[in-house]
Parts: structure tokens; sequence; C-alpha cells
């Protein structure tokens, strides 16, 4: 059979109808809507309406949960009191060797000792006499004779108040396990955090004191004149300073002070030091939200290129109640971008975050981060108060459950407690609301990391 | 055959008219092309139909914490989905899928508010809500830079609207913006004469650039606008700082300490959210803001509305009583209190609420009864403890007293009504050093609070005892006491009198006695005229009075 020419132009012209103008209409659209043909059709054709689920994440942060933790409580039991841990940190307080861990109990109104001795034994013992509402503790040899001292924050009262109850307490070692109380500043709004560091530039070691207060809180430095004596220098009058890290955090060889100013404010102030004790105000990030709920930072390397960025929580919701989640809480840190500019970036989200810490939990050579929640909404069995994100190595950040229970988990601290090479969790709880059915005091999370459960993706 | 059959053929084909006959092919493919065209737009609305639903929340498996808000995220999720109607969506769609966001906003989905409202602002361009609220949602988990453009665009087309000018100035004001920040504020101050939140913002704006007396003059007439607004006598502390004055500082410091809690600034679309919300607890974290925030009415419609969705709920009536208290409506508060333990028979709380009804009331026994009973579900509250004590003392059983009140200190050393109550106690038992004692403890703490100054003047100034008395010490408490609101109280002014007559300034003993008679007798208070009368006799005669 003979085809004609013109029956050959008449079946191209019909293709050209039938294919060109669907495609060019559709390769339109993707192109407007963002979309692969692909996806475009698989839309076209599929039934509207087809629903996948999506959970809230009002108090579960979706990701895959990586068993590796062996959770053992250490201290003193929780026994018949709701325990109250403000703050812990580890150290090797006798430096023996072996970490420790010195705990603010604030419902004992005690600073204790949990002493690891000999390894993977732990005993806790009350050191110094009372202190009323200690919210922070920090080693350090203030007095320069070669053993850890402790600075404490004393809030007086850790809910809200605006006497004038709180102090700079220093538990001042005395060798034997014995530690003295000395007070280095009394009757002040409330503190919430002290830190040690040489400010003047003249050899020995001041202090950056944050006093929380409630209407009339501030920012000062305390200048060691030696002898126990210390001048007050004022550098800011807000309200709700919680921390007050101090660190060169804009590499010029002094120490500064970074502050994390809640209440109405919900700023982060870099108090920059010309070297010798001046300090210049910078705000280096600000919410808007009033009612953000900062809760804790702490200043570290962590895209690791060299200079300090701020890891940054929040979660507080205590100024309402019911206290319990609100849905902008979460976890973000601020890139340091040189200069004293610092670049904002949301890690995730996470119902009564209170603090994050940077670590490498699974050795790959990043810092991954550990977070832990007081106020998620604790009658629902599976709201989280520890979770992990981990870092691709990119500075992308994948959620994954670490715990459910104990709930109320207010601070966390990371070290390799057992020497094995691999980072382990110690956490405090702060059961200060209901429910109280899932308690703890003092928490070591062990790292099982090489013996986690089977069927979980390595990761690269 | 074949010849006949051809010819039948052409004979069809020759029929029709020439012309079309002739463009055949064309129109061929002109209706094909027409029947494609429709096709693949058919294809092409499905596609963007289903585009879309994919775009919008799932709500199956959302978990909604009441039936009410699953039944209107549900209606409002099938309103939107008839607006797409063939699947090329209009400013129906755009308002419908912005409705939905309120609502997932206001009941703290936020996700799928923002999904929302993206589509929002892709079909009602000319709503400058939908980008208000994006803004606001993305503000809240703290970010500041993409929230600028969402202003920005909120602004043109809602130039008035103050609330999204106030923000924009703040978020540039937090990303060190300053001129941005400064014009913004500037411009909140055009609609909004005097308006202390803008006001503050040029305040900090000036601080930042050392410029003190700018800073000054800023902050002052934002507390002229709003003597109660905290901030601005915190920041005026530091101008005095700067400036040395001391004094000025600390009082500006006090002023702030005075305050009533930091409010925001009114923002009438976000305050409209709060109508939409389904979510008990959230309700009652409203309410609770309210009270902070003294807006009475505002947090009885939010646990008023709590009650109807959740009326099992003891928490519910805790606060709805509590609210009740403290407006003094006592009878409906009691009813709501004797509610929640019929609900949770363990409420401590309710208890100790119900006690202080019964306290105000006089009825002591029973209200000692119900502290009782709130020390039974939870044994180491000091607040039950103080308010025993202070039962106690009305009951003049002030052993007792002294013995609940230092359990209440025991338990919180710096309860600092309770060691005032001690004070008090302790000077009913005679003890009258012990009470000076806590009286000097508490001042230290809280040198400027007006009761135990005022207590701690009149032992000075007037006790039997000659080892106790001091009036010129006496003269200064007084004088603390009597500051601010203290001047219009008749018992200070009284304490003041006696206290210069103590330091025998006796003309100024009587002015000051004439002018707590003068109170005492507009407040109809007719034992202290009675008592003020005596001591001014005294002090006439330049005598001093004792007990």
């Amino acid at each position: 059979m003979r085809i004609s020419k013109s029956t050959i132009v008449s079946l191209l012209a019909l293709l050209a109808v039938l294919i060109g103008i669907p495609l060019a209409l559709i390769t339109h659209e993707t192109g407007r809507t963002g979309q692969s043909v692909g996806e475009y059709l698989r839309r076209a054709i599929s039934k509207a309406g087809t629903e996948r689920p999506l959970k809230a994440t009002d108090v579960h942060v979706p990701g895959e949960k990586i068993e590796f933790l062996e959770k053992i409580p250490i201290g003193d039991p929780v026994g018949d009191t709701k325990p109250w841990i403000t703050h812990l940190t580890i150290v090797d307080l006798d430096q023996d060797g072996l970490k420790d861990i010195v705990v603010c109990d604030a419902k004992r109104n005690q600073i204790s000792w949990i002493q690891q001795n000999p390894k993977g034994t732990y005993h806790e013992k009350k050191i110094g006499s009372q202190v009323r509402g200690p919210a922070h503790v920090i080693p350090c040899d203030i007095d320069k004779d070669g053993d850890l001292d402790l600075l404490v924050a004393k809030m007086g009262m850790i809910f809200p108040n605006n006497d004038k109850i709180g102090a700079v307490v220093v538990l001042e070692n005395k060798g034997g396990g014995q530690f003295t109380n000395r007070v280095l500043a009394d009757r002040i709004a409330r503190v919430t955090d002290v830190e040690p560091g040489d400010l003047d530039g003249d050899g020995d070691i001041d202090l950056a004191v944050a006093q929380f207060g409630y209407d009339d809180g501030e920012i000062r430095w305390l200048e060691n004149k030696g002898n126990w004596q210390f001048d007050s220098h004022n550098l800011l009058n807000l309200s709700g300073t919680i921390h007050t890290p101090v660190c060169d955090i804009d590499g010029d060889g002094d120490l500064d002070i970074v502050a994390l100013v809640s209440q109405e404010w919900e700023e982060i102030y870099v108090f920059e030091n010309n070297g010798k004790g001046k300090f210049k105000p910078n705000m280096i990030y600000g919410s808007t939200n009033e009612d953000f709920g900062s809760s804790g930072i702490s200043v570290v390397d962590l895209d690791l290129d060299g200079d300090l960025d701020i890891l940054y929580t929040n979660g507080d919701a205590f100024d309402y109640i019911p206290p319990g989640p609100r849905p902008w809480h979460g976890v973000q840190w601020l890139e340091n971008r040189g200069g004293l500019k610092f670049e904002y970036h949301r890690i995730g989200d996470f119902p009564g975050a209170y603090f994050a810490n940077a670590v490498d939990v699974d050795k790959d050579g990043d810092l991954d981060i550990v977070v832990v929640s007081a106020f998620n909404k604790w009658d629902d069995p599976g709201a989280q108060s520890m979770i992990w994100f981990e870092n691709n190595g990119k500075m992308g950040f994948t959620p994954h459950d670490l715990a459910s229970d104990p709930t109320h988990l207010l601070v966390l601290d990371t070290a390799d407690m057992d020497g094995d090479g691999w980072v382990d969790f110690v956490t405090g709880g702060m059961h200060a609301y209901p429910p109280f059915d899932r308690m703890s005091r003092v928490l070591l999370w062990r790292n099982r990391w090489p013996e986690r459960k089977a069927g979980v993706k390595e990761k690269k | 055959m074949k010849n006949v059959a051809k010819r039948k053929k052409r004979t069809v084909f020759e029929s029709v008219s020439p012309l079309i006959r002739r463009f055949w092919l064309p129109l061929v493919l002109a209706v094909l092309t027409i029947l494609i065209v429709v096709g693949t737009r058919g294809v092409m609305d499905r596609a963007r139909r289903n585009t879309l639903v994919e775009r919008l929340p799932k709500i199956s498996e959302l978990s909604f914490n009441t039936e009410v808000l699953k039944k209107n995220v549900a209606q409002a999720n099938e309103a939107l989905r008839r607006t797409l109607g063939g699947g090329n969506p209009k400013r129906a769609f755009g308002q419908k899928a912005g409705q939905l966001g309120e609502l997932y906003q206001a009941n703290h989905f936020y996700d799928q508010a923002v999904s929302c409202y993206q589509m929002a602002m892709e079909f009602d361009k000319e709503n400058p809500r939908w980008t208000y609220y994006l803004a606001f949602v993305k503000q809240e988990k703290g970010e500041n830079e993409s929230v600028l453009n969402l202003l920005e665009t909120t602004i043109a087309l809602a130039p008035r609207y103050a609330p999204a000018i106030l923000k924009l100035a703040d978020s540039h004001f937090k990303t060190g913006k300053t001129h941005e920040a400064k014009a913004y504020y500037k411009r909140r101050l055009n609609l909004l004469p005097g308006d202390p939140y803008a006001l503050l913002g040029l305040a900090r704006i000036a601080l930042d650039a050392s410029q003190w007396e700018r800073a000054q003059t800023y902050l002052e007439e934002a507390i002229k606008t709003n003597p109660e607004f905290g901030p601005a006598h915190r920041l005026i502390a530091s101008v005095h700082d700067h400036f040395g004055r001391y004094g000025d500082m600390k009082q500006s410091l006090d002023r702030a300490a005075q305050c009533t809690r930091f409010r925001p600034a009114p923002d009438p679309w976000i305050d409209s959210l709060n109508d939409l919300c389904y979510d008990v607890e959230q309700l009652l974290v409203l309410g609770s803001k309210a009270i902070t925030e003294l807006d009475i009415e505002k947090a009885s419609k939010f646990f008023g509305r709590a009650k109807d969705l959740d009326p099992e709920n003891p928490q519910v009536y805790l606060a709805l009583g509590r609210l009740c208290f403290m407006v003094g409506q006592r009878e409906q508060a009691r009813g709501f209190f004797e509610k929640t333990i019929d609900l949770d028979p363990k409420s401590d709380e309710a208890y100790f609420q119900l006690g202080l009804i019964l306290r105000r009331e006089g009825k002591l026994k029973e209200a000692k009864q119900m502290f009782l009973r709130a020390l039974d579900f939870h044994l180491n509250n000091p607040n039950v403890y103080n308010n025993l004590g202070v039962t106690l003392l009305e009951q003049r059983k002030f052993r007792e007293a002294v013995e609940a009140l230092n359990k209440a200190l025991e338990i919180y050393p710096e309860h600092i009504n309770a060691r005032y109550n001690l004070g008090l106690a302790l000077w009913s038992l005679g003890k009258t050093e012990h009470a000076v004692q806590e009286y000097r403890h508490i001042l230290g703490l809280k040198p400027n609070w007006a009761i135990p100054a005022n207590s701690l003047a009149w032992i000075l100034a007037t006790d039997r005892n000659k080892k106790f008395r001091n009036g010129i010490e006496a003269v200064q408490w007084a004088l603390i006491a009597c500051k601010n609101d203290g001047r219009k109280n008749p018992e200070y002014l009284d304490t003041l009198a006696a206290a210069y007559a103590e330091a025998g300034r006796f003309e100024e003993a009587v002015r000051t006695a004439r002018k707590s008679l003068n109170l005492a007798r507009s407040a109809g208070d007719a034992d202290l005229v009675e008592e003020v009368e005596k001591r001014l006799l005294l002090y006439k005669a330049e005598k001093a009075f004792t007990e």
C-alpha cells in the first residue's frame, strides 16, 4: 500500500496535536508549580482526597528510635520526695582519674557530690552546708590552691520571687572531701548562674553572674580583688537572665560574657571585653515572641569551623498554669559568622526543650545534639523527655527518640563516664508538677552504641 | 463492481461541500485539538486539585483533644475542599484555606497552619491577615529574617494595622537593623501617639547608641502614657545609673518591681484567634495569662469555655474558683472548689482555697480544718502552714501559730510572709526581741515593704520596755511605711506620729496624728479615731505614747 505524502503530513500533524498539546500544557504547568512530570502525572491520575496520615507534633518528635542507652540510677534514690535537681556537672572533683557528678538539689537545698569510686560505683554525699534554692554549680579553682572549689548560684527560691534572696556562694575545697561555704555576694536578686574567668586579665579568677530576679534581675561581673573580696560591676538591668557562659567568642584572645535573657526580652547578648574588664553589650539575637521560653544556652564550635557558636533551647513554660508544651518550643543554633554576627538556624521542634548538649554520640566525627525536656505533656505516655538530633555532617539534623521515661528532665551533662571511649549522659529530674509516676533524680545513661539493636541502618 | 464502489465512495466524499473537502484535514485537527485541550485541561485540573489536596494538612491522624475541635476542623476542611470545584481554585479557596489555618493556629497545630496560610496567600492575595498570621507563627518559633518580608507585605496591604508595624519594628531591632526599626517605631507612634511599646523600642535604640538623654525622654513619655509600664521604669533606672543618680535608679527599680507583669501590645487579629481555641489546657493557659494581665473578663471567658468543653475536669473548676475568689465572688468560688473536690477528692489546692474563703469569712475553726485537710494531701506546702498560722493567730492561739509558722519556714526559710506572721505571733506572745529580729530580717531582704516597716516602727516607738525603743530609727521605718500609698493609711500615719513623739518631734507628731485622725474618720474607723485622739492629747502635752 502506498502512503501518500499528504497522508504522512496529516498523520504527523495529528501526532503533534495528540502529543504536543498535552505535553506543552503539562510542561508549562510543571514548570510553574515546580513539580517533576512524573510527580505531576501521578497526581493527575491518583484519586483526589487520598490522605496519608500526619502526626500532630505536640508531644512526640518523629524519628527512628535507636536503642543504645543503658539507664542506671546513681546517687541517692528518689525515695518519698519529688526530686528537684536543678543542675548538675560532671567533673573529677577529687582528681582521682574517675569522673564524678556534682548536683544542685533544690528540694534538699543542698549541693551534693556523687563520687565514682571505685570505677562504676557511685556514692552520693552532701558537701558544704545548705544553700537555699541552688540553681547552678560549676567547678573552678577560684583560690588557686590546686584543688577544685565549687561556684554555686543561689536563687533562694526556685519559683518566682522579687525579694533579694539570691547569693553567690563558693564551696571552698578544704581537702579530704571537706567543703566550706563562703558567701561572695548576698541579698541580691535571685542568682541563676555564676561562671568563672579572668575577665580583667590580672591573673585571678573573676565571676560573671546572672541574676534572674523576677521583675528586677540584672547581669553583673564580680572583680576579684584578692582575699575573697569582690567588687561588683553592673552590665545590664534586665530581668530574667538564665545563663552567662564566659568564653572568647570573638576570638580576640580575651574572655567575653554571653548572656541569655528570658522573661519578656528573650534575647542573647555578648558582652565584648576589651581585655581589661570593660564590656560593650551587643545583642546578637532576639525573639519577638515575648513568651518564647528561653531555657538554656551552651557555647560550642558546633560546625567545627574553628569559632564558637551558640546552642540554644527554648522550652520553659512555668509562667502560666498549667505548665506544659508550647508549639514554638525547640532547639536552634546561632552560627558565628565573625564580627559578632550570628545566623539563626532552627534545628527542630521539641516541646519543653530545656537544655541541649553538643556531643558526638555515634563517633562519626560531627557533633550531634542531645536535648532534654522538662515541660512536655507528661500525661501522654508517648511524650518524650530526651531526644537526639543526629548531625549528617553538613549541619542537617534528624531527630531520634531516646526516652519518655523518666519525665521532667531539666538538666543534662555528657562525658565518657566509664572510660570506654563513648560519651555517656547524666540527667537530673525536676518534678515540680504532676504527673509523678515516672520520676528520677540523677540518672546515668551509658552509651552502648557498638551494641545497639540490630536493624538500624549504619550512618555514613 | 469495483468501479461502482469507487464511484459510490467518491460520490459520498463529493457530496460534502467543496470547502470541507478542501480543508478536511485542518478541520479534523482543530476538532481534535479542542478535544485534546479540553481533555488535558481536565487532567490538569485534576492534577492541580490533587496537588492542592496534598498540600492540605491530613486530619485523619491528627490527635485532637476535644470532639468539638475535631468537628470544627472537619467542617472547615470540608468547606475548603468544596471550593476546589473544577480544580481551578479562586479567592474563595484562599479564604477557606486561611480560615482553616486560623483554626489550626488557634489550637497549636502550627505546621498545619503554615500549609494553610501559604495556600491562602496564593489565592487570596489581598487579605493581609494570611501573611500576618504566617509571620506570627514563624516569629513565635524564633525566626526573624524570614518574617520581615511577610510583615512588609502585611503592612502594604493594611497600612494602618499598628500591631504589624510594631512586630516589624521589633524584628528589625532584634536583627540589628536599627535604622529600619526606628522608622517603623515612629510610624507606629504616628498612628498611636504616646504608644509605650514604640517609645520603649525607640528608647532601646537610643540606649544602644549611648544617647542617654534621648532615651530618658522616650521612657518618660512612655511612663506618662502608662505609669504601670514596667520595662520603661527598668530601663530608665539604667539611665539614672549612667548619670550617677543612684537614688532615682533605686526608685525606678522599685517602681518596676511594683508594676504589673509585662503585657504584650494589644493585637486584635491574634486575639480573635483565641475565640477559635477548643483545647481545654490551652484555654486554661490563656485564662491564666489573662489573670496576670489583670483582664478578669477575658480570663472568665476562657475558663467558662473550658468548662463547657470538659465539664468533668477538676482543673477547670479550680481555675474558676480561684478567679471568683480573686474578684471577691466568694459564694461562686466556694461552689467551684467544692465541685473540684467532688471530681478530685485529693485536691489539696481546693481544700486550701476553701480554707482561705472560710478564714476571710471569719469561720476560723472551719478554715483550720480545711488547711489541715490540705496538708493531708500535700504535707510540705509552706503556704498552707502560713495560712494555718495566720488562722491560729486570729484565734489568738499564739503558741500553735508559732509552731505552724515555724513549720512553713522550715520548709521555705525565705517565705517572707510566714516570717512576718511569725514576728507578729512572737510579739503577741511578748517575745518582742525575737519579733524585732524577724522584722529586721525581712526588711533586710525587702527594705521597702510597708507592713513590717510599720510593725517594727511601732515597737521601736511605743514598746513598754524602754530598751526596745528608739525614736530616731522608728521615724525612719515609719517614713518608709508611709511612702507612696502608705501616706493614705491612717494606721501608718498613727505609727509615724508615735515615732515622732518618741523622737521628741512633737510638732510633727501632732500634725501627723491629725492627718491620721482625718483619714480614720473618713474611713469610719471609730476605734482608731478614739485611740489617735487619746494619743494626740499626749503629743500636745509633749509626751510620747507607750503601750
